[in-house]
């Protein structure tokens, strides 16, 4: 099964499983890692993900999230490219990214164990948003929600 | 072959040194800056890392400590950080994540492992692999070695120091190191021993030994508010770097305040709360100083 744009719905109807997901709530999108699994960053999960033979699936979907200060520049963008290059090598088939919202941030403050991936710059340096403090995720929600898309 | 005390292995490394990279964290510093933003690496041996609001309250800790270090009172769980001998015990069950050892000890051929799974994105982005700390030079022979096995590897490798490490050790690493971040913070010697622990003389030689037979050395600043922003040391580093080597490459990382709480969860005391970051004028006029005298400047860590 390949819950591609259907996996809130898919999740909806299968009881809860192994992996301690609940019943009815979403599956992964696509091929992305479960929620809250990947820990290792994305050049980790683009490894795992090329493992699959795409050529036999139909079709792929890989989604990886970033907040917009990760992505800050042209060495942000610059860097974001080169990740896309490599999993295309790796004979990656589809490959997408969602820069998250100031109501994503907040919604991994009161559900951490679903936003372990989040990776943030705070400033000139990288880390998981839920390891952050309390008080310095607030600073990085005011600056997220100043940034326009 | 010499073990190696590791914090961290950071994948997708994108501000220390060019394109994408693996930061490898060694344990362990001669330093121990007050403004320090990884105080689990300043430590030698190993830690316990401590965030009580992830605790759910199932009590394997408890049955499992072996130093009675963790006691139940009134419903909650108490730790008792002098009874901790740091056995880790806890960590192994603690699946909440409260409790994490810090500090494991990899041998260089597990380390090198790490570092080879993302050989393709150093490919494609002309990354490679960053020793940092703590002070990686301080496990000389542990980093001898993995620069030998990435050198045959052809993977990149760049080396952050502190500067304050023997300089022998450093001239037989650099033959085998692409690029050295080498860290610049006071220029007054006094300063430097109260706010740092240690005198900057040596580290002042060891940057103009390595500025004059290195090819590639970019010298950071850490800016730090009220601490080394003001003119006079600007003015002086501006000096004496441009006075290595005009147009030397020179990065200014405006402090930050994620390390803040990593304090709290060993257990000691932040010495700097009120510290805040620097605006992005004041970087930008620092900058602007230190490019007249002569110097390539940047804002940030990551490079071309």
């Amino acid at each position: 099964m390949l819950p591609t744009t259907c996996h809130v719905y898919f999740g909806s109807v299968i009881g809860a499983t192994a992996d301690g997901r609940r019943a009815w709530e979403p599956l992964s999108e696509g091929i992305s890692p479960v929620q809250g699994s990947d820990r290792l960053g994305p050049t980790a999960v683009i490894k795992s993900s090329s493992k699959l033979d795409h050529a036999r699936t139909g079709g792929t979907l890989l989604n990886l999230k970033f907040t917009p200060q990760v992505l800050e520049g042209d060495e942000g963008l610059e860097k974001l490219v080169q990740l896309v290059r490599s999993y295309f090598k790796l004979s990656g088939h589809h490959i997408q990214f969602n820069v998250v919202s100031a109501k994503t941030l907040r919604a991994a403050q009161g559900e951490p164990e679903k936003y372990r991936d989040l990776i943030v710059r705070v400033a000139g340096y990288s880390d998981y948003f839920c390891d952050l403090s309390e008080a310095l995720q607030e600073e990085i929600i005011t600056r997220t929600e100043h940034v326009a898309f | 072959m010499v073990d190696g005390q590791i914090i961290n292995i950071m994948k997708y490394s994108i501000h220390d040194g060019p394109g994408i990279r693996t930061t490898v964290f060694l344990k362990g510093c001669p330093l121990n800056c007050q403004w320090c933003h990884n105080p689990e690496s300043q430590r030698f041996g190993q830690e316990l890392l401590y965030r009580p609001d992830r605790c759910i309250g199932c009590g394997l800790c408890l049955e499992v400590c072996p130093n009675g270090a963790i006691i139940a009172k009134s419903g909650n769980l108490k730790f008792l950080r002098d009874q901790c001998q740091v056995c880790g015990a806890c960590c192994q069950v603690c699946y909440a994540g409260v409790r994490e050892l810090v500090g494991k000890t990899m041998s260089v051929r597990e380390v090198l492992a790490e570092i080879e799974k993302d050989v393709v994105f150093y490919d494609e982005s002309g990354g490679g692999v960053t020793f940092s700390g703590g002070e990686a030079v301080m496990q000389p022979v542990f980093l001898l070695e993995m620069l030998k096995e990435c050198r045959k590897k052809e993977i990149h490798t760049a080396v952050e120091t502190c500067g304050y490490v023997n300089l022998e050790f450093l001239q037989t690493i650099s033959e085998y190191v692409n690029l050295f971040l080498y860290d610049l913070k006071l220029m007054d010697s006094q300063k430097h021993q109260a706010l740092t622990g240690v005198p900057n003389e040596r580290i002042l030689e060891n940057l103009s030994w390595l500025v004059k037979n290195h090819s590639r050395v970019i010298v950071r600043v850490p800016i730090i508010p009220g601490i080394n922003d003001d003119e006079e040391n600007v003015a002086l580093i501006g000096e004496f770097v441009t006075s290595l080597k005009q147009g030397q490459e020179l990065h200014l990382l405006p402090y930050h305040k994620a390390g803040v709480d990593k304090y709290q969860r060993l257990g000691r005391t932040y010495l700097l709360p009120e510290l805040q970051s620097p605006g992005h004028e004041r970087l930008e006029q620092i900058a602007g100083k230190l490019e007249q005298l002569g110097l390539k400047v940047k804002i940030g860590g990551g490079s071309k």
